[in-house]
C-alpha cells in the first residue's frame, strides 16, 4: 500500500497529466460519436428525400483523427519530453543457475577476443588480477580507526593486539586479542557500539606460494562484550576486503575474489565460492542468487555483505563482474561502477579483429531493503566514467563521463534516474571531488579547481570565475563553520592547510606548520593525515612528529606532539605546548597516534601505550603513563 | 417516403438503380412482383429493365408533392419551389426565406409555414427557425445539448435546446 502510494506521490504529474488526458479524450470521443450519429442519419434522411449531393462523410472521418488523435498524443508527448531517454534497467542484469552458466559467460566473453587485436585489459592473467587485489588496501570509513572509544573503554590496535582501558583506570589495561606470532591474520581497525567492540581482521600473505593460496583470502569481525569482556560472536567473510564502512547499525563491506577458472576441472573451483560464517555456521553463495552484469568481463565475484549490528544478522549478494570495478559505499546503498562492452553481434559468430561495438561504463545500486541488501538497478552510460569522476554524498549523486562529444555530467536520482545530463567543457581529469555545502569542487590534474553548483538537482552551472587555485588532497577535518583543514607533505615539510569558504570559493592560507629532520620519502611512509587530530571543542591541534635525539654513538627515536591553537580573527594556528611521549611507547612502523579528550584528561595514545594528562596547556608535561603489556 | 419490394438476391442491384432508400413511413411500394402490392399503398410494379424509367418517374413524384411558397421581390410576388429555399427565419418581426445568395420576405407566419411544410423536408429548429433537411450541410454537436446546422449557403442556425429532441426524432425517420 505504501509503495503504491510513494509511487502515486512520485510520478504526480505523470499521473495527474494522464488522467486529464484520458477525461479530455472520453469527452472528445463522446462528442465525435454524436457528431458522427447526426451526420450518418442527416444523410440517410436526404438520401430517402432522394438529396443523393449530401451523401459524403468523408468530413466526419477526417475530423475523428483530430478528435481522437489530439488528446492522445498530449500525454505520449509529454511522458517523452519528461522521460528524455528512456532506459531499460533490468536488461542488463542476467542471472545465473548453475556452474555451467558461469563456465558459458566466461567462454563467451573470451572467446570474442581469440582473434582480436584490440588492447583488452581484461585479458590479463589470474596472478595478476590476484596480486592487484591484495596489494589494493582496504578503504575504512572515518567511525572504523586504530583506536576508538565510547564512554566507559577506548580500545587500541597495533595491528596484532587489541588493548582495552577503562577510562576510569587509566594505569590498567587488558589485552583483549592477542594473535600469535606466525599468525597469518591482521588487524585493520576497530569499532566500538554501545557495549560491543568489533575487531575487524584480515588474513595475510607474505610469500606467494601458490596462486590458490590467494583464493583463501578471508575477513574476519569479531564481537567482544566490554562488560564481560569475552568474545560472543566470530563472522568471517569470504574474500579480500576493499571498503568497508557503517551505517545505521550496519556494516557494509565489499569484497573481490577472483573466479578460479585455473581449477574448474577440480572440485576445488567451488570451495572458493562466495560466503560468510557465523560462528560455526557456514552459508555458501550460490550460483542461483547470483547476478551477472552485462558486457562486463565475468572474472570476479564482487560481494556486499552487510552485518546488522543490533541482530548480528548477515546478508549479501555477488554479482559476477569486472575485478577492477570501484566501489562506493554511501547511506543509500552500495555503488558500483565499472566497464561493460557492447559487442557486435556478428562477434558470437566469427572471430572478429575488433569485436566490441561500444566500450562503456554502467553503474549499478545495490539497496538494503527489509534486511536484505540486493541488487536495485544498473544504468548503462553512454560513455566512460572519468578515474575519481564520481561522487556520492547525501542527496548527490553525480558522475563525469566522457564520450566522443566531450565530457557530460550527469545527475541522478535515488532511482538512478538522470535529473540532467550537461557538457562540461575544459575538464579532462579529476583528481578528486568535494562536496561542500551545494559546491562540487572538482580539481583537475592541473592543479586547477573547477566549481559547479550542484543546489538544484536539475541543473548543473560553474560559477564564475569558476575556478579557485587549490583543493586539498588529505582532508583532515571538514566542519560546518566553513574551516576545512588539509595536510600536504613536501619535501621536509608537512603543511596544514587552513581553508575558509568565502561565497562559494575555496581560499586557503599558504601555512607552513612544521619542519622535520625528515625528508619526503621517509615522511610519506609513516605518515598519514590520520595521525594528526584536530579537537574540534578545544580548537586544538595535535601534530606529532617522529624526534631524534643523539644519545652516544646512537639516536633514540621518539614521538614528539605539538599542540597548537587556532586563532579566529588571524585564521592562524599558534604553537601552545610540545610534549615528549615516553620513548617506550614510540612505534616508528607503523606510525599511529590518536588523541582523545575524556573529561579534563588529553590522552595521547600510540599502539604500545598512552600519555595522560591535564587539559590545562600548563600541566602538559606533567603526565603519567602506561604501557601496554 | 417508398418501399422497395424485390427478391433478395436481386435488391442491391435493383436499389442502386432505383438510387432508393427504403424508410419505415413510407406511401409508395416498389416492387417486380405483382402479388407484393399493398392495397393501402400506391404500388409500382415494373421490370428490371424498366429500372431507369421509374428512377426518374421518382424524382417527378418527389418533385411533384414539393409545395410553392409566395415570396416578395422587388418585382412583385413570384413562386417559388420551397426546396431551393435552406431555411425561414425571423428577422425583425418578418419571415424571410434564405435561399443560396438570397433573403427574401415571405408573407406568412412561420407558424403556418410549418404547418404548410410539416410532411415536407422542413423542421422546425428554434423558435425563430425553419431548417430545410437538404439545405443541412453538416451538423455539429456543442456541448450544451445543442446543435449548429452548417447549411450549404454558409449560414449556421442553431437548434434550440427545446427542439432538440424533435428534430433527433425527425433525424431517425
Amino acid at each position: 500500500m505504501v509503495q503504491i502510494l510513494e509511487f502515486f506521490y512520485n510520478n504526480f504529474i505523470i499521473i495527474g497529466v494522464i488522467v486529464v488526458s484520458v477525461v479530455a479524450t472520453v469527452i472528445l470521443m463522446r462528442t465525435f460519436y454524436k457528431e458522427f450519429r447526426f451526420n450518418r442519419k442527416l444523410r440517410f434522411k436526404q438520401g430517402v428525400l432522394r438529396n443523393f449531393n449530401s451523401l459524403k462523410n468523408t468530413r466526419v472521418l477526417l475530423k475523428s483523427f483530430y478528435k481522437i488523435g489530439l488528446p492522445l498524443l498530449i500525454p505520449f508527448v509529454f511522458i517523452l519530453a519528461v522521460v528524455r531517454s528512456p532506459i531499460i534497467y533490468d536488461d542488463h542484469i542476467h542471472y545465473i543457475e548453475e556452474k555451467r552458466d558461469l563456465l558459458e559467460l566466461h567462454d563467451a566473453y573470451h572467446s570474442k577476443f581469440y582473434s582480436s587485436t584490440t588492447q583488452d585489459v581484461d585479458q590479463i592473467q589470474i596472478k595478476t588480477m590476484l596480486e592487484e587485489s591484495y596489494t589494493q588496501s582496504t578503504k575504512l570509513d572515518d567511525n572504523i580507526d586504530f583506536v576508538v572509544h565510547n564512554d566507559q573503554y577506548f580500545a587500541v590496535t597495533d595491528g596484532e593486539n587489541v588493548h582495552l582501558v577503562d577510562q576510569d583506570r587509566l594505569n590498567v589495561s587488558k589485552k583483549l586479542i592477542g594473535l600469535s606470532e606466525g599468525s597469518n591474520e591482521s588487524v585493520i581497525g576497530l569499532y566500538i557500539n554501545d557495549e560491543i567492540l568489533y575487531v575487524i581482521s584480515q588474513n595475510t600473505f607474505n610469500h606467494v606460494k601458490h596462486d590458490a593460496d590467494f583464493f583463501k583470502a578471508k575477513t574476519f569481525i569479531r564481537t567482544y562484550d566490554l562488560e564481560s569482556q569475552s568474545l560472543t560472536n566470530t563472522f568471517e567473510f569470504s574474500g579480500s576486503l576493499t571498503h568497508i564502512a557503517v551505517f545505521d547499525d550496519r556494516f557494509l563491506m565489499t569484497s573481490d575474489q577472483p573466479i578460479p577458472y585455473n581449477l574448474v576441472e577440480t572440485e576445488r573451483f567451488e570451495q572458493y565460492l562466495p560466503y560468510y560464517q557465523k560462528n560455526n555456521q557456514k552459508t555458501i553463495q550460490s550460483y542461483d542468487e547470483m547476478q551477472y552484469i552485462e558486457g562486463a568481463n565475468p572474472s570476479n565475484y564482487l560481494t556486499i555483505f552487510m552485518l546488522d549490528l543490533n541482530r548480528h544478522s548477515v546478508s549479501f549478494t555477488t554479482t559476477i563482474t569486472n575485478h577492477d570495478s570501484r566501489v562506493q559505499l554511501s547511506e543509500e546503498g552500495v555503488f558500483l561502477t565499472s566497464k561493460s562492452y557492447l559487442f557486435k553481434s556478428a562477434s558470437d559468430y566469427v572471430e572478429m579483429n575488433n569485436p566490441v561495438e561500444q566500450d562503456r561504463d554502467f553503474i549499478s545500486k545495490f539497496i538494503i531493503k527489509n534486511g536484505d541488501v540486493s541488487h536495485f538497478r544498473t544504468r548503462m552510460l553512454d560513455g566512460k566514467i572519468l578515474d575519481n569522476g564520481f561522487i556520492v554524498d547525501g542527496n548527490l549523486t553525480l558522475t563525469f563521463v566522457e564520450n566522443e562529444d566531450g565530457v557530460s555530467a550527469y545527475r541522478f536520482s535515488q532511482q538512478l534516474d538522470i535529473f540532467h545530463r550537461t557538457p562540461v567543457s575544459h575538464l579532462d581529469t579529476i583528481d578528486t571531488l568535494h562536496l561542500h555545502r551545494h559546491v562540487l569542487y572538482a580539481k583537475t590534474s592541473a592543479d586547477h579547481v573547477r566549481l559547479f553548483d550542484v543546489s538544484r538537482p536539475t541543473e548543473f552551472s560553474s560559477f564564475s570565475p569558476g575556478y579557485t587555485t587549490v583543493l586539498p588532497n588529505n582532508i583532515l577535518f571538514n566542519n560546518a563553520r566553513d574551516l576545512l583543514l588539509s595536510m600536504n607533505i613536501s619535501e621536509d615539510k608537512i603543511h596544514i592547510t587552513p581553508f575558509s569558504f568565502e561565497n562559494h570559493v575555496m581560499r586557503h592560507n599558504d601555512y607552513s606548520l612544521v619542519r622535520t629532520s625528515y625528508r619526503q620519502s621517509m615522511l610519506s611512509t609513516y605518515y598519514n593525515e590520520h595521525n594528526v587530530v584536530f579537537n574540534e571543542d578545544q580548537q586544538r591541534l595535535y601534530f606529532p612528529v617522529i624526534n631524534g635525539d643523539q644519545v652516544g654513538d646512537s639516536i633514540d627515536f621518539k614521538t614528539k606532539v605539538f599542540t597548537y591553537e587556532w586563532d579566529e580573527d588571524s585564521q592562524q594556528f599558534t604553537i601552545e605546548q610540545t610534549i615528549d611521549l615516553p620513548i617506550d611507547i614510540h612505534q616508528a612502523f607503523p606510525f599511529i597516534y590518536r588523541n582523545i579528550i575524556l573529561d579534563d584528561y588529553v590522552i595521547h595514545v600510540t599502539p604500545l601505550g598512552i600519555v595522560y594528562h591535564n587539559l590545562d596547556i600548563e600541566d602538559y608535561n606533567d603526565y603519567r603513563y602506561l604501557i601496554f603489556s | 417516403m417508398f418501399k422497395l419490394k424485390v427478391p433478395k438476391e436481386d435488391r442491391a442491384r435493383i436499389r442502386n438503380k432505383l438510387k432508393i432508400i427504403d424508410s419505415k413511413k413510407y406511401e409508395y411500394v416498389l416492387t417486380t412482383d405483382k402479388d407484393a402490392i399493398e392495397s393501402d399503398k400506391i404500388n409500382i410494379v415494373f421490370t428490371e429493365e424498366q429500372a431507369e424509367k421509374v428512377n426518374l418517374m421518382l424524382n417527378s413524384i418527389v418533385k411533384g408533392e414539393d409545395v410553392f411558397i409566395s415570396i416578395e421581390t422587388e418585382y412583385g410576388t413570384k413562386n417559388v419551389e420551397s426546396r431551393r429555399i435552406h431555411y425561414f427565419v425571423i428577422e425583425n418581426e418578418e419571415v424571410m426565406a434564405v435561399m443560396m445568395k438570397q433573403k427574401v420576405l415571405v408573407k406568412m407566419k412561420l407558424y403556418e409555414l410549418e404547418a404548410t411544410l410539416k410532411n415536407k423536408y422542413f423542421i422546425r429548429v428554434s423558435k425563430y427557425a425553419l431548417v430545410n433537411i437538404n439545405k443541412i450541410d453538416y451538423i455539429k454537436p456543442a456541448f450544451n445539448s445543442k446543435l449548429l446546422l452548417l447549411m450549404k449557403n454558409g449560414d449556421k442556425v442553431e437548434v434550440n435546446r427545446r427542439y432538440y429532441k424533435a428534430f433527433k426524432q425527425t433525424l431517425n425517420l
